[in-house]
């Protein structure tokens, strides 16, 4: 058990924290104190063993999905949108498309049958009507 | 018979751990040449304009410090993935306060640290999570006892870093992992240099009697 009270030399001794004349001060005392060699020597091997401990990795690059996140984050400055615009664009006159026709459907659809013409029931009719019918 | 711990390539080859390691740090980098270079504040000035290669590389390059660091604290992958992520994020879109008389990587750990804290009091008790058994332990010694012997203390060794507090813990970590002088953690973490040094000095005292301690437990175990 360590019983000389300079736990906080012997460690700042290993890291090579102290000033010069502290640290020559210090170099004096250990060469007569068993108990703060022996320290030095239990946080050496102490710092050698964290050192090599095995090395926590995520394991995969984060960048992809960090980047996701962050240009759709609403922190995200406006400039930065601009990186997806090409792919923006395109997709979002897709939806703006889609949403569109759903809505021109709904609206026939929902409206009364005697008040759309013909052309229109024509465009929901699965079999296509002939202007003439050939029976025979 | 094929040795443990090998990996076995679609080509039925069978590798030995260390060639697993050296395929794993090759193909691990997958950064440009120019980018690896650049140093942080030029890094974060491109960032700042929108270069994507800047933002990808300021990733990179502090992905897995940040994680090393945030897994001890809060001993849970998921947890650690979570808030570094959290961390690196809250950077990014902090970036045009950073100053570039502070170096980058203190205050990267300052929000790493906070963010942290704020995990670790939300959740409240700290729990321990068991080391995985099959986790890579450093191997080259000849013995299969002395490498068991190592793998022991290793484990001692984290279990007894998740039970030192958390204003230990994390200048021991900062210290041991990311080789910060005392000035570096006493600027990272807003406190004294002589806070720093005798956090560290109390810390070290601590774990060493802890994993000591776990040592004679297991070996009471062993012969019992």
């Amino acid at each position: 058990m360590h019983i000389c009270n300079q736990n906080e030399e012997v460690s700042a001794y290993v890291d090579d924290e102290l000033s010069p004349s502290a640290r020559r001060g210090f170099e004096t005392h250990i060469a007569q104190c068993s108990a703060c060699r022996e320290e030095l020597a239990r946080i050496r091997c102490l710092r050698d063993t964290l050192r090599g401990l095995p090395a926590r990795t995520v394991g995969y690059d984060l960048a992809p999905t960090l980047r996701a996140r962050y240009l759709w984050s609403p922190m995200a400055p406006k400039g930065r949108r601009g990186w997806h615009l090409p792919v923006l664009l395109p997709l979002s006159s897709a939806l703006a498309a889609t949403v569109f026709l759903g809505v021109y459907v709904g609206l026939v659809i929902s409206t009364p049958v005697d008040h759309i013409s013909s052309a229109k029931l024509a465009l929901l009719d699965p079999v296509p009507a002939c202007s003439t019918m050939v029976l025979f | 018979m094929p040795p443990t711990r090998t990996l076995a390539l679609a080509s039925g080859v069978w590798l030995s751990v260390d060639e697993t390691r050296t395929i794993r740090s090759q193909v691990k980098d997958v950064r440009p040449m120019s980018m690896r270079q650049t140093p942080d504040d030029e890094c974060i000035a491109l960032c700042q304009q929108g270069d994507r290669a800047a933002f990808d590389e300021l990733v990179r390059r502090y992905q897995d410090h940040l994680y090393r660091y945030i897994f001890h604290m809060v001993r849970s992958r998921e947890e650690a993935l979570d808030l570094t992520q959290e961390t690196l994020l809250k950077a990014l879109h902090g970036l045009e306060t950073w100053r570039p008389d502070a170096p980058f990587r203190h205050w990267l750990f300052r929000i790493a640290y906070n963010t942290t804290i704020d995990a670790l009091r939300h959740k409240g008790q700290v729990e321990y999570v068991a080391i995985e058994e099959d986790d890579d332990f450093p191997d080259g010694n000849p013995t299969p006892e002395a490498r068991a012997h190592l793998g022991q203390r290793c484990r001692n060794l984290e279990i007894a870093l998740g039970m030192l507090s958390h204003e230990h813990r994390q200048v021991l970590l900062l210290r041991e992992f990311e080789e910060m002088s005392y000035r570096e953690i006493a600027d990272t973490l807003c406190i004294s240099e002589g806070t720093v040094k005798s956090r560290i000095a109390r810390a070290r005292t601590e774990l060493a009697t802890l994993c000591e301690a776990l040592m004679d437990g297991a070996h009471a175990g062993d012969l019992s």
